[in-house]
């Protein structure tokens, strides 16, 4: 057999929806052994952009299927992911990672293909299971059902403001845990705001190798009782979406009075800032009858047990806690949308 | 003279969301129009208070209740008067308490704003 260059010779089992087969693979992508915003940022946050800016070309729609195989002749696969390295995965990059391989099914009218789908870890499948990836994929995974750990909620994307199956999740999820129902109220609504933010803001232009969708899960840390809710949009950004909705002039103003800084929309060097004024620039100008929604969510946050609101847009990162502290980031690596997460202790962890 | 009841949640959705049409199906505006003001149009001329019930949704959002409530006054559906005269929101579940609170802000700001 010719060996290609950068390729290994080992065969490999291939899953797609309608065949397995073993394959050689072609320039294995690698995913970092932690997925999770909170642990392994730079290389979560920078393999979920390098899988959307290889796949938004056209030239690779279809990389991720199975290279023609010639009668009994094992065929080869280019530019899979190797997920075999991946031990652990936080909801809400399962949800990033999620929304990525379902933009890439919509924009190729194909699936991916998983590879050596046997030996994923198998807490990674089980959260990925209950959140519907495999569904995604057109892949039936029977895992056993979470006992102790984290309990995830099936996603839920759409791209109007129908919150149904929105709050539907999320009252599984309290009443699974016995939530408090004025906590789930306020997190719902916090939730609804999030989307409708995503429906205004996110997507002013048609893009085709996008879909104009947001991605919702829920989770429990069963351990901890702690509360995960993340919705996530592939837009244009907050710090770029900034001066659409209050006008360029208005933004250079406030940011070089709040923070000395300029602003420009196309330079993600300050979009840490960036996000935190929109967090407050409704409240802080109150020019608008629109525009209420962020400082809402934070004004949700305050009234939270251990309330927590992160907010990752572009190059920024923006952490609100209860107690009204905050952490403004930037990143090197951006993230090519908008990813709220908020959190909430439902319960007292179990002695 | 006796109150009209109306139920967000009962008579129009649990999981009101969206400020427009294009948002989605259960709308702020859609409620408003078709829903909202009727029901006050009809209070008025019965000469009864309509009492709008928040209690029992799943979620509320600001551009929900702004567009229902603010955007009676906007509109200039109603004048300020009838508004004041004939308009109540309310809600036996203290867990909703903060959303009439909201939702009478909304219609404060727009009355403010009219009366400028």
């Amino acid at each position: 057999m010719k060996r290609r260059p950068g390729s290994s010779g080992a065969l490999h089992l291939i899953s797609t929806a309608t065949a397995t087969r073993l394959v050689r693979l072609d320039r294995v992508g690698k995913i970092p052994a932690v997925m999770c915003l909170d642990t392994n940022y730079l290389d979560t946050i920078g393999m979920l952009s390098e899988l959307r800016v290889r796949t938004s070309r056209r030239v690779t729609g279809a990389l991720k299927q199975p290279t023609k195989s010639r009668s009994s002749r094992i065929g080869w696969v280019r530019n899979s992911r190797d997920f075999t390295t991946l031990k652990h995965i936080s909801a809400g990059a399962a949800l990033m990672l999620a929304a990525e391989y379902d933009r890439i099914s919509s924009v190729t009218g194909n699936p991916p293909a998983t590879i050596d789908l046997h030996k994923w870890d198998a807490s990674v499948k089980g959260t990925l299971a209950e959140l519907g990836f495999f569904d995604l994929l057109r892949l039936r995974v029977d895992v056993p059902a979470s006992t102790g750990g984290l309990m995830i909620e099936k996603m839920v994307s759409g791209s109007e403001v129908n919150m149904a199956p929105v709050n539907e999740a999320i009252r599984r999820l309290f009443d699974r845990m016995g939530g408090d129902p004025g906590l789930r109220l306020q997190l719902a609504s916090a939730v609804t705001d999030a989307v409708e933010n995503v429906r205004s803001h996110a997507y002013p232009t048609a893009n085709p190798f996008s879909v104009p969708k947001w991605w919702f899960t829920g989770a429990v840390d069963q351990a901890s009782g702690k509360l995960t809710l993340a919705i996530l949009d592939q837009g244009i950004s907050i710090p770029r979406a900034l001066p659409m909705k209050w006008g360029l002039n208005q933004i250079i103003e406030k940011f070089l009075s709040d923070f000395s800084l300029n602003f420009d929309p196309q330079d993600p060097a300050n979009d840490g800032q960036a996000i935190e004024l929109a967090m407050t620039l409704a409240t802080s100008t109150g020019l608008s009858f629109r525009g209420k929604g962020l400082p809402k969510i934070l004004e949700i946050i305050r009234g939270c047990p251990e309330g927590r609101l992160r907010i990752v847009s572009r190059c920024g990162d923006y952490t609100y806690s209860a107690d009204g502290s905050k952490l403004i980031q930037t990143h090197a690596v951006p993230f090519l949308g908008t990813y709220l997460e908020l959190e909430a202790l439902l319960h007292q962890a179990q002695p | 003279m006796s109150d009209k009841m109306l139920s967000i949640a009962n008579d129009y959705s649990a999981s009101p969301a969206g400020r427009y049409p294009a948002d989605g199906p259960f709308n702020g505006e859609r409620f408003r129009d078709q829903v909202l003001a009727p029901a006050l149009r009809d209070a008025i001329s019965k000469k009864q208070k309509l009492v709008v019930d928040l209690d029992g949704a799943f979620s509320y959002s600001s551009s929900f209740l702004e567009e229902a409530f603010g955007g009676l006054v906007r509109t200039g559906l109603f004048s300020p008067r009838e508004i004041t005269d004939h308009l109540e929101l309310r809600s036996n579940d203290p867990i909703y308490a903060s959303f009439v609170k909201d939702a009478k802000s909304y219609l404060r700001d727009a009355l403010k704003a009219a009366a400028h």
